[in-house]
């Protein structure tokens, strides 16, 4: 794990137990119900999917301050 | 002197001479057809790397036809009817082709082997660089795939058929191959053939409809480079391993093209060049040229004259176009809402024919602004765009198969 890892594991393992938990009413509690509520988990848990992986990626943005790209701006 | 029938010497003639003038027209069609393939590969008219080995599979399996017994006619290319065990072992022994239709083709062992190669020329670093507006235009660019499954409904095929052929509208012919064979094994073949023939005109037509679309104006916005971040090798394995976990949770009937495109991902970051070059040459090639030359060989005669293929045809392009114009769509959507720094070119590039979308997407930012670069975000769209073909692809199968 790197260093912008750590600063940011915040949103890694947050991000990482929020879609797992999104799996786990997908694959495991929306088949157990019926009706109505099966649809409703199961749509809840494709969200906290999404919302998890959204999570996650926001571990990786940076700030101004850290490392980008190196660009030479007389090309543009 | 035993009488010799000149005609019995030459039995690619006899069958065609002797069999259903309909079945011989329409094998004189596919050679033809098939000469057609390879001279529009060699000149670069259609991708050469798929259309050489597919038409000259296609146009010789269609002169290759001899007597096989006193009343059935065949190849000695390949059999893919056969199911029975003592046949299938004949035919292993007779068909030159028939191990690698059998141990490679039906059980979708070709499609992964692809995505693997994809995969290692995929940086998912590109798709984190931005990846809310990635996955915006991924999933607009997914309109063709969702869209032509009711329409092919409402013209007759059924749903797992409608599925098959909506998959074309992803623009990604492994994974098109992949899910047809799940769900329409009858119609795999011209299912695969339509996918890469429009691929390959895919190239030349969606640059029109780019400038049909957006302004010239909008066309040549600069994005500016510096704010990519420099993703580490550290944070795409990571990010790698979680996602192929969660869409193999999620739609394990998927699962072995998650895995293939995620390893290939892996195994780029990982920096191990033995396998890197391995997985990104003879793998993806090798499986390029023989997926190729294995759906020509399958292009029979019988193959064109059903009926459906024309409405796949009519299909295929279909979801192609709609793709197109929903990834475009969601570029557009993506610059009025996001602050409108976004080229909304990137939009074509979240159909997911990586890495060509995405060259489209750059050449028409040149064109209309040299300074434009828009390549980064457009390989980030790219490679969404497998993502979300793949997870429709899932969705597909587990709901239809």
């Amino acid at each position: 794990m790197n260093q912008t890892m750590k600063d940011n594991k915040g949103y890694w393992i947050g991000g990482t137990i929020i879609a797992f938990l999104g799996v786990t009413l997908v694959r495991l509690v929306a088949p157990e119900l019926e009706g109505g509520w099966a649809s409703l988990v199961l749509i809840l848990g494709f969200t906290l999917v999404i919302a998890g992986v959204t999570t996650i990626t926001f571990g990786t943005q940076r700030k101004q301050s850290e490392a980008f790209i190196q660009v030479d701006r007389r090309e543009n | 002197m035993p009488d010799i029938e000149l005609l019995q010497i030459f039995q690619g003639i006899a069958t065609m001479v002797a069999g259903d003038p309909v079945i011989s027209l329409a094998r004189i069609v596919l050679i033809l057809l098939g000469f057609m393939f390879v001279y529009l590969g060699v000149k670069g008219t259609l991708e050469p790397l798929i259309m050489i080995p597919m038409g000259f599979g296609m146009s010789s399996v269609n002169a290759g036809v001899l007597y096989l017994s006193a009343t059935s006619t065949g190849t000695l290319f390949i059999d893919p009817i056969t199911s029975d065990p003592v046949q299938l072992m004949d035919a292993l022994q007779i068909n030159f082709l028939q191990p690698l239709y059998t141990f490679s083709f039906s059980n979708g062992l070709i499609a992964t082997l692809i995505f693997m190669g994809i995969g290692t020329l995929s940086d998912i670093g590109y798709l984190l660089i931005s990846p809310v507006r990635c996955m915006i235009v991924a999933i607009c660019a997914e309109l063709g795939t969702v869209l032509t499954f009711p329409i092919a409904v409402a013209m007759g095929l059924p749903f797992n058929e409608a599925a098959a052929i909506a998959m074309v509208g992803s623009a990604d012919a492994p994974m098109v191959l992949y899910t047809s064979l799940l769900l329409a094994k009858d119609l795999f073949v011209p299912i695969t053939i339509v996918a890469y023939l429009y691929l390959s005109l895919a190239y030349a037509g969606y640059p029109y409809l780019v400038r049909f679309m957006i302004p010239k104006k909008l066309r040549g916005i600069k994005m500016d480079p510096t704010t990519i971040p420099n993703i580490s090798k550290a944070e795409k394995v990571t990010f790698a391993v979680i996602t192929s976990t969660l869409l193999s949770l999620l739609f394990p009937v998927a699962a072995p093209l998650f895995m293939s495109f995620f390893l290939g991902v892996i195994i780029r970051e990982s920096g191990v060049k033995q396998f890197v070059d391995f997985l990104s040459g003879p793998v993806l090639y090798g499986a390029t040229f023989f997926l190729g030359l294995l759906l020509g060989v399958l292009f029979e005669a019988s193959t064109i004259l059903d009926p459906k293929v024309i409405l796949l045809l009519i299909l295929g392009i279909t979801a192609l176009l709609l793709s197109g114009i929903g990834g475009i769509l969601g570029g557009l959507l993506v610059y009025r809402f996001g602050g409108r720094n976004f080229n909304p070119t990137i939009g074509i590039s979240g159909v997911s024919c990586i890495p060509t979308t995405a060259k489209v997407a750059q050449k028409e930012a040149r064109a209309a602004n040299k300074h434009a670069i828009i390549l980064p975000w457009a390989m980030g769209a790219s490679v969404s765009g497998v993502i979300s073909s793949a997870i429709i692809a899932g969705i597909y199968v587990t709901l239809l198969r």
